[in-house]
């Protein structure tokens, strides 16, 4: 599993949704740690196989996010 | 209410609700209103969702293609206040109307005191062109106005006040609060910096719902600061939007209610709303015109009248008394009134929205014949 993190709850909304429409699910998740930057930090986890795809579609629709692990 | 009591009051806010938006209202006070973006837990998940679902339709119903760009307001008012004194926050010339309601002129004349900035007033009686070339300057940086009178409900024609306002390079701001849910408004073919709207009206969610659209690469200061859940250690409100200007708890059932409100006007269609406004306001002014009316204005299911002989505030209390509800007085609207020259007096108004019908026209007909009497 790999985990993406967002600037916010919209943000992270509105990710989930792009992915979903692009067929990947992902599950909202709470990260145990916060964030140093985002300080809390809403995150999605998706498969590993799908990274790649999930990181196109993200970078399409300009949703700013960073790999948390 | 009392079966049989009639609302004509729907400028203010609309009544009865849609049984859609009160069992949508219900179901989220009921099964999951948490506090949305702050938590993961699920019903706060389940909030979220609520909230995220609400910014896309009112993002795809106004035709703007980022949901981020709707930011949740507790009514126009706030949303004009963010709106104002964030962006007319220095000495510059701001173009209003006649017809402004108190929630544009209050924060623009603090501007006036704060900052030094000219307002003029643009007449609403003339074309729109003609109106704008009347006052427009070169140092003209904002026109902030209203596209639908909630006194007259006169309507503004907004494509025009926005190629004037994109051919210029000013910043347009509106005020849609007596426009919207009646007619629509899409930001993309009429582009629009800053529109601003209550969600009570029209669109029949409930108080403590509206809203503000912000184009795509405007930002501006905060008018509240404090928690939004994210971006933590700043000490400032994030720049991204909405959250920049979400900060505090936001009002989930509200914001639900707005939703199934704006599904319910969505599915009755513009044009069917629009012909059944149109049917009421023109047989609003037959039995105005039958009873002698003495009428200031009657558009958009909007009329503000008086009656010979009676005040307007005695004759608000008979209706009510008859059971009929109106409202009485200057509307927050100071400049319109004293155009109509009926600043001392105020003047009676009735607004009608698509749930009232011709029934209760009749009986309004037959209530003012026996006041008349």
């Amino acid at each position: 599993m790999v985990v993406f993190g967002f600037e916010s709850i919209t943000s992270a909304m509105k990710a989930r949704k792009l992915l979903r429409r692009a067929g990947i699910s992902s599950r909202l998740v709470r990260l145990d740690e916060i964030d140093s930057d985002f300080g809390c930090t809403y995150s999605l986890e998706i498969s590993e196989i799908l990274l790649l795809e999930a990181v196109a579609v993200l970078r399409r629709a300009s949703v700013s996010y960073r790999l948390i692990q | 209410m009392n079966s049989g009591y009639i609302y004509f009051d729907n400028a203010a806010t609309t009544y009865p609700k849609p049984e859609e938006v009160k069992q949508a209202l219900f179901e989220c006070v009921e099964r999951y209103c948490a506090n949305p973006g702050r938590s993961t837990h699920r019903m706060a998940l389940r909030s979220s969702e609520a909230v995220y679902e609400v910014r896309e339709l009112i993002s795809e119903f106004i035709g703007c293609e980022l949901a981020d760009r709707i930011v949740f307001e507790t009514n126009a008012t706030y949303a004009l206040n963010t709106a104002i004194r964030g962006l007319v926050n220095h000495k510059c010339h701001v173009i209003t109307s006649d017809l402004e309601h108190n929630s544009v002129l209050r924060p623009l004349y603090r501007a006036q005191r704060e900052y030094g900035c000219e307002i003029s007033s643009y007449r609403s009686d003339n074309s729109i062109r003609e109106s704008i070339t009347e006052v427009i300057r070169d140092d003209t940086e904002f026109i902030v106005t209203s596209i639908a009178s909630n006194v007259t409900g006169r309507v503004t024609d907004i494509e025009s006040l926005s190629e004037i306002a994109s051919e210029r390079g000013i910043k347009l701001i509106i005020d849609a609060s007596q426009y919207i849910g009646h007619f629509s408004v899409n930001v993309k073919k009429t582009p629009i910096d800053v529109l601003c709207a209550p969600g009570h009206k029209a669109l029949f969610g409930i108080q403590g719902s509206g809203f503000m659209y912000v184009r795509d690469g405007l930002n501006f200061p905060t008018l509240v600061d404090g928690g939004g859940g994210s971006d933590t250690f700043n000490s400032e409100m994030p720049e991204y939007l909405p959250e920049r200007f979400e900060a505090g708890t936001l009002n989930t059932p509200a914001i639900v209610s707005l939703g199934a409100g704006i599904k319910f006007i969505t599915s009755l269609g513009e044009e069917n709303i629009k012909k059944k406004i149109e049917s009421l306001t023109s047989l609003l002014k037959d039995v105005l015109v039958m009873n002698d009316a003495d009428i200031y204005g009657c558009n958009n299911g909007i009329a503000s009248f008086s009656l010979r002989g009676i005040s307007p505030s005695r004759l608000s209390v008979m209706l009510d008394e008859y059971g009929i509800a109106t409202r009485s007085g200057l509307h927050c609207a100071p400049l319109v009134h004293k155009r109509l020259g009926t600043e001392k007096s105020g003047l009676v108004r009735v607004s009608l929205s698509i749930m009232n019908n011709e029934n209760e026209l009749d009986r309004f007909s037959e209530t003012l014949k026996k006041i008349r009497k």
